[in-house]
């Protein structure tokens, strides 16, 4: 032990690592360039020469050398321990010797049994080579590679399924030589980039070996290409640098004419597998366990990330890969930055990352994985061999801190996992796994920081990195960001899995990740809210179709004027049609002019709410525009409403007058209306009350439109909690609207369009409006027709009808009746979201030269916001898209901070522009909470939605739910509708509402075609491909029909709820055959159960790659027989592992039998 | 979608058409609405706004019956 001052050994350690002078003792590490890889050799260095082991943490924390030389003198005489070191296992023999596996080969070893041979664990680095080659010296530094280190002639062989390290004392490795020389020139690089890519990818047999490949493609005598290809069982990435800067060391020498020494390292990777068996068991284990269990404790998030496909439960996926470069500015000021807050390039990337998919995701716990290599040994610092294993990083993005705060957190939870990085991955996600089910592991993303392979420089010869095209090589993670931190800046690489993301998505992350970094690191005190990460090309394609493309069409008209032009212009054609009886344009206009004045008589004026209970009908038009010549708006009053929703409606409007018919007014329950007023609409002039002032009446009517800001209407909605709110929506909002309605489908004298909407639904307004300013004749559609499927087909054609506005629900029931509608020139769904199940369906009743749209708006704003119209071709989606704004309408789609959201990337729809509700009459605060300044508009306001949505990048809008009514399943998001797009995808379910249950989870309420004999097994077996399992209904309930809403919606409160769930009880079966107790044994002895349920599966049981092999192992010995690792993949359970077994030894010729087989010779006689 | 920070908090805007709003503090007001003196948590600008909002109609529709009924 060295006797010197520690602030010298120190400073020693310092000069030697960081390869600098160290200028005093207030020198700090990070200023002076280090980075985490030189803070654990530092460590490593000072543990040889102090004879003590210091956590990496303690070098992070401490500001300069000499506060670092006093913090180890501190540690020193708590633990004067002695020196760490790694033993050699002696002398090697000559021939073959075996060690033990390290742990993460052991985890290698078992996944590639686990997978099948393949190539994903392969490394392959070439490299272009231009100048005279000695292909000779080559082939005798490869040679001289392989005699120096036994990890180049380890190969890994299970004994009684454990596997092991088997080393030959010599092997030939040859330096294959492919000559390209005779290929025609313009095809020679095509069969090179295919002979590299189809060997690259080329399995290894990991029994066999050799686990390394060298390649020499010759192009001409001037011109080669070097493949090296190791696989990951032996290697690591610093390791592969390592051996290729050796390589070349080698090769200069052999060029040169020295002959290489081979005098092997002193300790080398079997020496290490061995130590870390020895040393990281137990109580060193368990600690380092605990850390992580608390660190990951439940719940865990599940990373929301912007896929592009839906998430399925493939396992194995393949993976596609881009990259950028950051540019030098930015990348100085990661460094600067870094610095600055004594953390690494690393742990500041690794912030900007979690930044990112906070953005993206709108969560605030975020897991992420690194890759961390165990090199904290002196020894181990120049070691070949694989010290891979994977940390799970999880960061608290709450309560929007500053870049620096974040990083400051980053760096501290960085250092604490680096402390406990010796416990196998593997078995920190086995102690964490509560739900089995999925096995993924706590995080689908994974950040791999490293430095630049240093370009490899020959004398005489031009050496350049070949990339290599692999892009079909298999991803375990959905994204695996790369960053190679070079001499000026850092390149950032994107490996991601091509089931989930389009290549499109891939770049544009990359391109968000870089500008976030720029905006970042110029503004690290900015919060992460208000960090910028679009870049300015994307953030002008999302302003550009975040207005209107038509219009915009004047604000200044009143509603009722628009019909009245409309009277005078075609005063008799028919304007409204209900039953047998017809009114023309200057009829209707008349006997609304009569009610308006009966209004004014009664004082009502500009502004006012006036209420309306009607049913479909002559009068019901005659209220409404009766009501807006009188300057007010209408209130609807849905006759078939409850008495205590009627009564509430009448107070909370405040209204004093309200309007009906004589059989209506009959039938209102007394005591709604108190004080309110009646006026009969349309009994004006028959039987017209008294007092109705003829005279100056007109005069009075046309000044009460004073000014379009003036109400139109006010409509209840009903939220999921709480008393309906009152939306008040302007003549501005609403005359652009039903402008671009005509502008998109042209109508006039003799078109006709059936009323079906309930005039309380917002919709409506289109409906009635668009007919009674062109031209068109309104068909009412009585009210009991509305739900009968076949009975308004047949309405359809018997009434000639052009143009249909429905919900989709409603469009169902028409569809099943499947009974053609040849008149139809447009069908309108809106009010639900529509899948492309419904417009094929729809295709099928209509004529080719009908037009299917899809419309979109909350009530909050006028109608429709958003209008898609649907294309000819079939689709497979659950959700069709939204389509384009329409009549002065504007948008964003936006995080939870209003910060606009890249394309493809979830977010809340706010709706803006003319059609925004004035607000919620009485709610002042909700309506200041909803309604938010619009950045864009001066002085306008941005209704806040709650739906969630996305752009495409065609720009169409998809629907994705609710916001607020995520619907979770073990932390994964489940779109509802796309399961009932599924259901409804059966010949024989006419319709299906999926709704979770707290109890039952997912219940399908499915209504079926009469006569159908579907039960739960064969819907089970139906869904079964096409659903992943997340997404399987629990309960099945069958309806005859789905229950609706008077707005023609499905009404989900009326769904019946599902019997409670049966007794939750897991019976126990006990192992009842000779084999099922023997294998019952074994998995009690190693998984530690009392006892063992024949049917339990061996994961669930808490089973891992680790046991899994103990398990093998034993039956192994105990039963005599190869029983293959798989089997305890593919027959999970005992019952059927001994079924397996049984079968193996009726099959299995004696002499195949491993170990005892003697026993089995004698068994088979008995 | 609401994220509550740790510390800071919202400003109560309001438009020339009397509208009323809040904002996060520290972030750049949006054109066309002013800052209407009141600040605090989301829930305290709200119920603020429950106060002083009586009227709902925008201010140019109020000011136009004013005039009328002036007449």
């Amino acid at each position: 032990m060295s006797q010197r001052p520690v602030v010298d050994v120190v400073s020693d350690v310092w000069t030697a690592v960081l390869r600098t002078e160290i200028p005093g003792p207030d020198a700090n590490f990070f200023a002076l360039g280090g980075n985490s890889l030189q803070g654990a050799r530092v460590i490593g260095r000072l543990r040889e020469e102090l004879g003590i082991r210091i956590p990496l943490s303690v070098l992070f924390e401490a500001q300069t050398l000499a506060q670092l030389a006093t913090a180890v003198e501190g540690l020193r005489e708590e633990a004067p321990g002695a020196a760490m070191t790694i033993e050699s296992l002696g002398e090697r023999p000559d021939g073959v010797f075996h060690a033990p596996t390290s742990f993460a080969q052991q985890r290698l070893w078992v996944d590639e049994h686990i997978q099948g041979p393949s190539s994903r664990y392969n490394i392959p680095v070439a490299n272009e080579i231009v100048g005279p080659l000695d292909v000779a010296a080559l082939e005798t530094a490869v040679q001289t590679l392989a005699d120096r280190h036994e990890i180049f002639r380890t190969t890994i062989t299970a004994v009684d399924g454990i596997p092991e390290q088997v080393i030959q004392a010599r092997i030939d490795l040859p330096l294959t030589v492919r000559d390209l020389r005779d290929e025609p020139e313009e095809k020679q690089e095509q069969v090179l980039a295919d002979q590299l890519l189809a060997s690259a990818q080329k399995p290894f047999d990991v029994e066999r070996g050799p686990l390394l490949r060298v390649e020499l493609y010759r192009l001409d005598e001037q011109w080669h290409v070097l493949l090296i290809n190791l696989h990951h069982i032996i290697t690591d990435v610093h390791s592969f640098e390592l051996a290729m800067s050796e390589l070349l060391e080698l090769y200069a020498a052999a060029a040169g004419g020295t002959l290489p020494a081979t005098e092997q390292p002193p300790v080398q990777y079997a020496d290490f597998a061995a130590w870390q068996r020895r040393t990281i068991g137990g109580a060193t284990l368990d600690r380092q366990l605990d850390y992580w269990k608390e660190r990951l404790r439940g719940p865990l998030p599940v990373l929301d990330l912007p896929t592009d496909m839906p998430a399925r439960e493939t396992g194995m996926s393949r993976g596609g890969s881009v990259g950028i470069e950051l540019p030098r500015a930015v990348s100085r000021r990661i460094r600067e930055l870094s610095k600055e807050n004594n953390a690494t390039p690393f742990m500041t990337m690794f912030t900007l990352l979690n930044v990112l998919l906070s953005r993206y995701s709108g969560q605030t716990d975020i897991v992420v994985g690194i890759p961390s290599t165990s090199r904290d040994l002196p020894e181990l610092e120049t070691m070949l061999g694989c010290f891979l294993n994977t940390l799970a990083l999880r960061s608290d993005l709450s309560g929007d801190p500053t870049l620096t705060g974040l990083l400051g957190d980053v760096r501290v939870r960085t250092l604490e996992a680096f402390a406990h990085q010796d416990v196998p991955y593997e078995r920190v996600v086995n102690a964490i796994s509560t739900d089995r089910s999925a096995r993924q592991g706590p995080f689908r993303v994974m950040l791999a920081f490293q430095h630049e392979l240093p370009a490899p420089e020959l004398t005489g010869l031009t050496v350049t990195d070949v990339d290599l095209d692999l892009n079909l090589k298999a991803v375990k993670f959905d994204l695996v960001f790369r960053v190679v931190e070079t001499e000026f800046t850092y390149r950032l690489a994107l490996e991601y899995n091509t089931d989930l993301f389009a290549e499109e998505k891939a770049w544009r992350i990359l391109e968000h990740l870089g500008v976030l970094a720029a905006d970042a690191v110029a503004s690290p005190a900015k919060r992460i809210s208000e960090l910028n990460i679009l870049p300015d090309v994307e953030r002008r394609q999302l302003e550009k179709w975040s207005t209107s493309a038509c219009g915009p069409y004047p604000t200044d008209l009143f509603l009722h004027r628009l019909f009245e032009e409309q009277a005078l212009s075609t005063p008799e054609a028919d304007a409204v049609e209900s039953g047998d009886e017809r009114v023309s344009y200057r009829e209707l206009d008349r006997r609304a002019s009569r009610l308006a004045q009966e209004l004014a008589a009664r004082g009502i004026g500009t502004d006012d709410l006036v209420g309306l209970c009607a049913n479909p009908s002559v009068d019901l038009m005659v209220g409404i525009l009766g009501i807006l010549k009188a300057g007010a708006a209408y209130v609807p009053i849905d006759p078939l409403s409850p008495v205590d929703r009627m009564s509430y409606v009448v107070a909370d409007s405040g209204m004093k007058v309200l309007v009906t018919t004589p059989e209506l007014r009959v039938q209102l329950p007394a005591g709604v209306l108190g004080n309110v007023d009646v006026v009969i609409a349309g009994g004006v002039g028959q039987a017209g009350p008294a007092g109705t002032s003829q005279a100056g009446a007109e005069g009075g009517v046309r000044e009460s439109a004073l000014h379009p800001s003036q109400l139109v209407y006010q409509m209840y909605t009903s939220g999921t909690t709480g008393n309906p709110k009152g939306v008040g929506l302007p003549h501005t909002a609403i005359t652009p609207w039903i402008q671009w309605a005509q502008d998109a489908r042209p109508m006039g004298p003799g078109t006709r369009v059936v009323h079906n909407l309930s005039y309380h639904f917002d919709w409506s307004v289109e409906q009635m409006f668009h007919a009674l300013t062109s031209g068109a004749c309104l068909v009412m559609l009585p009210r009991e027709v509305r739900a009968d499927g076949p009975a308004t087909a047949r309405f359809i054609n018997e009434r000639s009808i052009h143009l249909v506005y429905l919900t989709p629900t409603q469009m169902r029931f028409i569809a099943d009746a499947d009974i053609g509608m040849p008149t139809l020139r447009h069908v309108s769904m809106g009010g639900e979201n529509l899948d492309a199940d419904l417009v094929a369906r729809t295709r099928k009743v209509v004529s080719s030269e009908c037009q299917i749209w899809n419309e979109y708006g909350p009530t909050e704003t006028a109608g429709a916001a958003l209008v898609g119209r649907m294309g000819d071709e079939p689709v497979e989606r659950s959700s069709m898209p939204l389509g384009e704004l329409i009549a002065n309408a504007s948008c964003a789609v936006v995080d939870r901070w209003g910060n606009p959201q890249p394309i493809g990337v979830p977010g809340e729809l706010w709706i803006g522009g003319d059609g925004v509700a004035r607000g919620y009459r009485n709610r002042p605060a909700l309506t200041a909470e909803r309604f938010t300044p619009d950045p864009a508009r001066p002085g306008r306001r941005l209704y806040r939605t709650g739906d969630l949505v996305r752009r495409l990048p065609n720009g169409e809008m998809e629907f994705l739910g609710r916001v607020d009514s995520q619907v979770k399943i073990r932390g994964v998001r489940v779109e509802l509708e796309e399961i009932e797009s599924v259901l409804r995808g059966h010949p024989d379910v006419t319709n299906a509402v999926v709704v979770l249950d707290s109890g039952r989870g997912l219940v399908a309420y499915a209504a079926l075609t009469p006569g159908s004999e579907l039960d739960d097994a064969a819907l089970r077996a139906y869904l079964a491909p096409k659903l992943p399992i997340v997404m399987q209904p629990a309960v099945f309930m069958w309806l005859d029909a789905i229950p609706l809403s008077a707005n023609g919606k499905v009404d989900r409160r009326r769904l019946p709820r599902p019997s409670a769930p049966p007794a939750a009880e897991t019976v126990v079966v006990p192992p009842s055959t000779e084999t099922e107790h023997t294998v019952a044994a074994a998995w009690a002895d190693v998984l530690k159960l009392d006892v063992v349920n024949v049917q339990a599966n061996f994961f669930e049981a808490g089973g891992d790659s680790f046991s899994l092999l103990e398990v093998v192992s034993r039956l192994r010995t105990e039963l005599g027989l190869d029983i293959p690792v798989r089997s305890l993949v593919d027959t999970p359970t005992v019952a059927t592992l001994a079924a397996h077994i049984d079968a193996l030894r009726r099959t299995a010729p004696p002499g195949e039998a491993a170990g005892g087989s003697g026993d089995e010779l004698q068994r088979a006689e008995i | 979608m609401d994220e509550q920070r740790d510390d800071g908090g919202y400003a109560v805007v309001t438009n020339s058409e009397d509208q009323y709003s809040v904002w996060p503090l520290g972030r750049e007001l949006p054109p066309g609405w002013r800052d209407a003196g009141k600040q605090g948590s989301k829930d305290a600008c709200l119920a603020h706004i429950d106060e002083v909002w009586t009227d709902m109609r925008p201010l140019t529709l109020r000011q136009e019956m004013a005039g009328k009924t002036d007449r």
